[in-house]
């Protein structure tokens, strides 16, 4: 899928997103039960919001966002959906599929005068939100990067619990070489991500970068290694890579994987898997003690094929192996 | 010896621009310091740019330093936590170590 392909289905999903929510504001009123119709309005928001992100529509993204807070605190039952703020949600709609349309146009900053349009939205979608707390710690959260627990290390030694000690999802992508001239920009993912939960940890992978001469400057060659805490599901956090999942290797591990699983992450890595291993120890996803048992693990059976290991082991989650081996292919 | 050779770069740091940059990031005679300051913006391909000038003047036993970080480039820097893999190539530079060892 190249760019036009991807920003074409972004324009077209959006409205019918906003078509649909907009069904759903004007029908909400006479509705029983409104459970469901909050949900559509508020998935509307939400998913224009990430695929904005992706795009790097930040003028998108930054009035969606506000959008969003409003709807999510009207699903959670903090806010009313009062006339009031369903004629606000109307009028945000609107303002929405204006910037989709300018987007459309070809305008992919927006102008100064939807940006004067959307001003006195946002100052009465803030009157519904509390003044902003504050943003977590990031030097606290990283001093809640597992620590060596003894006895799960103990454990892991007896090989009764062959799994990964720190509670966060890990995110390892090797994008498309192609991902940049097809306009979109591996930043705008990780900062998507951070959107949904929290990045506590990154290596930035650059073994796949040439020397001078064979280096073309438009083609990806950096990777990444993510812990993620987030509260989304896994089908969320895919979500975030759909326009690039095709041409990527994408593998996502849940909090608390098997060891066998980041072998085989580790095993992915063309050229030098210790330094993967490393890797992983410092984004906070891996003890030392764990990175050591994995490949001590590794070692007992060299030159097998990770596949094979893991299907003994009947330890992999189906998704996992199809999007790490795909690419292989 | 010749003098300190700087390059500073203005506006976009980014795909735009890579095929432009590349070469000048490369230019004989060496950059040794890449001036920051004016980047307005940087993406994964500038990131790699500079990466590519670090790599290249150390296989050359030279070194490029960067300097003058704007806004754009501490986020995106943080963002990755790649501040460090540019630090790390400093303190090993072979330069900064005799001269250490001299003083």
């Amino acid at each position: 899928m190249d760019l036009d392909d991807a920003l074409e289905t972004f324009i077209l999903e959006s409205r019918e997103l906003l078509e649909d929510m907009e069904t759903a504001l004007l029908a909400i009123e006479s509705a029983d039960d409104k459970t469901e119709m909050i949900n559509a309005i508020f998935r509307a928001g939400h998913t224009i919001k990430g695929s904005a992100g992706l795009f790097s529509l930040d003028h998108v993204v930054a009035f969606t966002h506000v959008v969003e807070s409003v709807l999510d605190k009207v699903r959670s039952g903090k806010i009313a959906l009062a006339d009031k703020l369903v004629v606000l949600l109307l009028a945000c709609g609107d303002h929405i599929g204006a910037l989709v349309d300018s987007v459309a146009a070809g305008e992919h900053s927006g102008n100064a005068e939807l940006q004067a349009q959307g001003e006195p939205l946002l100052v009465m979608l803030r009157d519904y939100l509390d003044p902003p707390k504050a943003a977590p710690d990031p030097a606290k959260v990283a001093h809640n990067l597992p620590t060596a627990d003894t006895e799960q290390v103990q454990r892991i030694n007896g090989n009764t619990a062959n799994t990964a000690n720190a509670d966060h999802w890990h995110i390892s992508v090797r994008f498309s070489p192609d991902v940049l001239r097809n306009g979109m920009d591996p930043l705008s993912f990780i900062r998507y991500l951070n959107t949904m939960g929290q990045i506590v940890g990154i290596a930035t992978v650059t073994d796949a970068l040439p020397n001078a001469e064979q280096m073309d400057p438009e083609l990806c060659y950096l990777g990444f290694e993510m812990a993620f805490q987030t509260d989304a599901e896994k089908a969320a956090i895919e979500k975030v890579f759909e326009f690039v999942r095709d041409d990527s290797r994408l593998v996502i591990l849940p909090p608390h994987s098997r060891i066998s699983e980041y072998i085989s992450l580790i095993n992915l890595q063309q050229g030098d898997a210790a330094r993967l291993g490393d890797m992983l120890v410092r984004c906070g996803t891996l003890m030392p003690q764990e990175l050591d048992m994995a490949l001590d693990v590794q070692s007992d059976e060299p030159g097998k094929p990770i596949g094979t290991i893991l299907v003994e082991q009947g330890s992999v989650q189906p998704e996992v192996v199809e999007a790490a081996l795909t690419k292989q292919k | 010896m010749s003098e300190t050779n700087i390059l500073r770069i203005e506006g976009e740091l980014t795909i735009f621009r890579a095929m432009e940059l590349k070469p000048i990031l490369l230019a004989m005679p060496p950059v040794d310091v890449i001036d920051l300051s004016g980047v307005t913006d940087l993406d994964t391909a500038g990131v790699q740019l500079l990466m590519l000038a670090k790599e290249t003047a150390l296989a050359a036993q030279r070194d490029v330093k960067l300097v003058a970080h704007s806004p754009a480039v501490i986020e995106v820097f943080e963002l990755l936590n790649v501040a460090a893999y540019f630090g790390d190539h400093l303190v090993m530079d072979s330069r900064t170590a005799s001269g250490a060892a001299r003083s």
